[in-house]
């Protein structure tokens, strides 16, 4: 090689790195690593016993030049003996197994408990309903072995483990955080428990006992909460049947009574102990009634309080609804519902003093909803547009050497368009959606926005949206630095066009002149304007109507 | 852009290649491997930074030391992500200034969607520092084939292929890093790629 040459040739000095990475990179021990723990066994040393004897490397280092440069092995850490566990009996070779001669009965337990440890490991990742269940029914197989099912602690162990799986099935976004760490450790105790049988029945105890506890906390923490979200909703439900039962109760009672008195005094034997039956009936009636007041007095404050909810999510759509083009007729329904909602709140309050007075039209309720929905609104009466504008925030961009903005809920996708894509796009006539996909086993799914997210992978790859080309015809796509790909979307009818410039959010602050468009099948529904500048506003609709018909 | 560093005064080249791919795949074990059962010569201190349950928080070195080779003093790190997807961040900055890639994919059947995202992440990742993967080596390693045999639900090597490796069309090893296996046959290749790529790149513009 020529030395004065300040760089090598690189097919030489290719070869020659080829050859000392050939010669480096190889095995200078023979080694295997715990896939749990990352505890390294040398094989080396432990060719006969394969339990023991693990020589555990600490790989908490933090600072590879500062500290001693000599392998932590070979200062002589001190070696800890590791519990051989199950998991690396199943990833030897299924033959290793048979060659040491095991039981049938314990492979097949070896290897449901290693499948198990596999699932909690995913859940523990995260936690998948489906993954949950299979967790279950594998723990429920386990569980039907007859040795475990004899051994009272193993299966109640088991059984624990099987309710916290049960719940993370169910609701597995209530589920505390740590469940999955607490039924892998239930794991391992299981583990430990069937394989150690030789250990202290004290510590086996003692091990079990603990695990229990954990169990049973997540179990608690888990179900508790749902079981009182369930119980409240049950409870106000049968106060309400009680309420009911009572009224007619008392109602039956004071008849009963009545009657009696009646029948007594036609008898002619008045005896004093009928009007202590009386009273004693009457008292019986009245105590259950004293028993459950203030389990109905929660329960009316509760429904006061949901009323109260119910009321507050309505208004800011009913202020929205209100200032609306086109929406009288939904304001005018959400209006009635809020009303009769206030409505209900004050006699449940006025029943809370003990003036309960039913709402007069409940009868004609049905009638009167149907009546909602077919109210005609009298156009002259309409409420006058509003002049501010009917959105909060908006999503602008440069398209057509316009500054325009759309509405967020229209916007299914906005970004960059593939570059296969991009080729021949202003001839276009229609997108398909699939030409979004960046590789072709890319889901589009997750890239869609509103409405669109909730369509099947299978539904958005058929989808097809007209395009709407761009008018002045002098913006060239190439010299465009940003081209954003935009599709519009809501209920079943899309567009696609090609932004110049990225989206941006604005909040429509009062500083935002607002002008609606007069024009009701025009391209722009209004116009926005701020420090001399004027944004356009579109919506799907409205740019829908300025494609030419076909 | 990559960036392996190249120094022509002092005659240095590091390189950069990192070992991707979706959580618990087998990335640290790839690396762990490395560092128990090569010669001391070779390898510098390893640094990993894991969490209690034994993930990567941030990411796992491994300097690799070549020598002089042609008056160059060779080194080459690898590192690998963490790989939960609350960690993407992190990836993307591990990314930078990446010379050579290694895809580790699990061939648990339960982690089929995940390497496929991830797969995906790592796409999106080079797109942003401008890098392609086609220029760019990188070769997939099919880990976890040990378990082929037993009850577990695993992919076949043509599932992972099709899944994985229809556009990429690059080396595939099969690996089972926890035993060892093919961890140094994907060591190698890829080294031998990255090196040769960034002396192309480098050292044949300067010549």
């Amino acid at each position: 090689m020529d030395q004065t040459n300040k760089n090598p040739d690189p097919e030489d000095f290719a070869r020659n790195v080829e050859s000392t990475i050939d010669e480096l990179f190889c095995v200078s021990r023979q080694i295997e690593i715990d896939p749990l723990t990352n505890e390294i066994k040398d094989l080396s040393q432990d060719k006969t016993d394969k339990g023991q004897g693990f020589q555990v490397i600490d790989q908490r280092e933090k600072y590879p030049e500062e500290i001693k440069p000599s392998d932590t092995i070979e200062t002589g850490e001190p070696v800890e003996h590791i519990e051989n566990t199950i998991n690396e009996k199943i990833l030897e070779s299924s033959s290793d197994l048979e060659h040491e001669g095991k039981d049938t009965k314990d492979v097949n337990l070896e290897q449901q408990l290693s499948q198990l440890n596999q699932l909690l490991l995913t859940l523990e990742w995260e936690v998948d309903q489906i993954q949950a269940v299979s967790a279950k029914n594998l723990v429920e197989t386990i569980l039907k072995n007859p040795e475990i099912e004899a051994d009272k602690d193993l299966h109640e162990l088991l059984s624990l483990m099987i309710r916290l799986l049960e719940g993370m099935a169910d609701h597995p976004e209530k589920m505390p955080t740590f469940s999955p760490e607490v039924l892998k450790r239930g794991l391992d105790t299981f583990k430990n428990l069937v394989w150690n049988e030789g250990r202290e029945p004290g510590a086996r105890k003692e091990a079990f006992r603990s695990i229990k506890k954990e169990l049973e906390s997540a179990i608690d923490m888990d179900i508790s909460e749902i079981d009182r979200e369930i119980s409240l909703k049950a409870d106000s439900e049968h106060h309400i049947e009680e309420v009911d039962e009572l009224e007619s109760g008392a109602k039956y009672d004071a008849q009963k009574n009545a009657q009696k008195e009646k029948t007594s005094n036609l008898q002619g034997h008045i005896d004093n102990s009928i009007p202590e039956t009386n009273i004693q009936e009457k008292a019986a009636s009245i105590d259950p009634e004293l028993l459950e007041h203030s389990v109905l007095v929660r329960a009316v404050k509760s429904h006061i309080k949901i009323l109260d909810d119910c009321i507050k999510y309505i208004l800011p759509v009913e202020k929205l609804l209100a200032q609306t083009q086109g929406m009288e007729k939904l304001h005018h329904f959400q209006q009635n519902i809020k009303n009769r909602l206030e409505e209900q709140k004050k006699i449940l309050g006025k029943a809370l003093k003990g003036d309960y007075e039913p709402s007069s039209d409940m009868s004609n309720y049905a009638t009167q909803r149907i009546e909602d929905i077919t109210i005609e609104i009298d156009k002259t009466e309409t409420p006058p547009v509003s002049t501010s504008c009917p959105w909060n925030e908006l999503l602008t961009g440069q398209w057509n050497q316009k500054q325009v903005a759309f509405i967020p809920e229209h916007v299914a996708f906005a970004g960059p368009i593939p570059f296969w894509a991009k080729k021949g796009f202003k001839n276009l006539k229609t997108f398909k959606l699939k030409k979004l996909k960046t590789w072709p086993w890319t889901k589009i799914q997750p890239m869609m926005h509103g409405k669109l997210s909730n369509r099947k992978e299978s539904e958005l790859i058929r989808l097809e949206f007209p395009v709407l080309q761009k008018s002045i015809s002098s913006s060239d796509q190439s010299q465009l630095s940003n081209p954003t790909l935009l599709v519009l979307s809501n209920e079943n009818k899309g567009l696609v066009l090609m932004l110049d410039t990225p989206l941006e959010s604005i909040s429509i602050t009062p500083e935002y002149s607002w002008e609606p468009s007069t024009n009701n099948n025009g391209q722009w529904v209004g116009n926005l304007g701020i420090d001399n500048k004027q944004i356009s506003v579109a919506t799907l609709e409205s740019l829908l109507n300025t494609l030419p018909n076909e | 852009m990559n960036m392996a560093l190249i120094n022509l005064s002092k005659k240095e080249i590091h390189c950069k290649i990192v070992y991707y791919g979706p959580g618990r795949c087998g990335k640290t074990t790839n690396l762990l491997y490395i560092y128990n059962a090569m010669n001391n010569q070779a390898r510098s201190k390893m640094l990993t930074i894991e969490t209690k349950g034994e993930r990567t928080l941030f990411f796992d070195l491994l300097p690799l030391n070549l020598g002089k080779i042609n008056g160059f003093n060779i080194r080459i790190q690898l590192y690998t992500v963490p790989g939960q997807i609350i960690y993407k961040a992190t990836r993307k900055l591990v990314l930078k200034g990446v010379d050579g890639m290694v895809f580790v994919a699990d061939s648990l059947k339960v982690r089929q969607g995940k390497n496929m995202e991830s797969l995906q992440d790592l796409h999106d990742n080079l797109l942003d520092y401008n890098l392609n993967t086609e220029e760019i080596p990188i070769i997939l390693q099919f880990n976890k084939r040990d378990l082929v045999p037993t009850p577990i639900p695993t992919l076949t090597k043509e599932e992972l292929e099709i899944d994985l490796n229809s556009q990429l069309n690059t080396k595939v090893f099969e690996a089972a890093a926890i035993k060892g296996i093919g961890v140094f046959e994907t060591l190698k290749e890829i080294s031998k790629r990255t090196i040769q790529y960034v002396a192309r790149k480098h050292l044949s513009t300067n010549h």
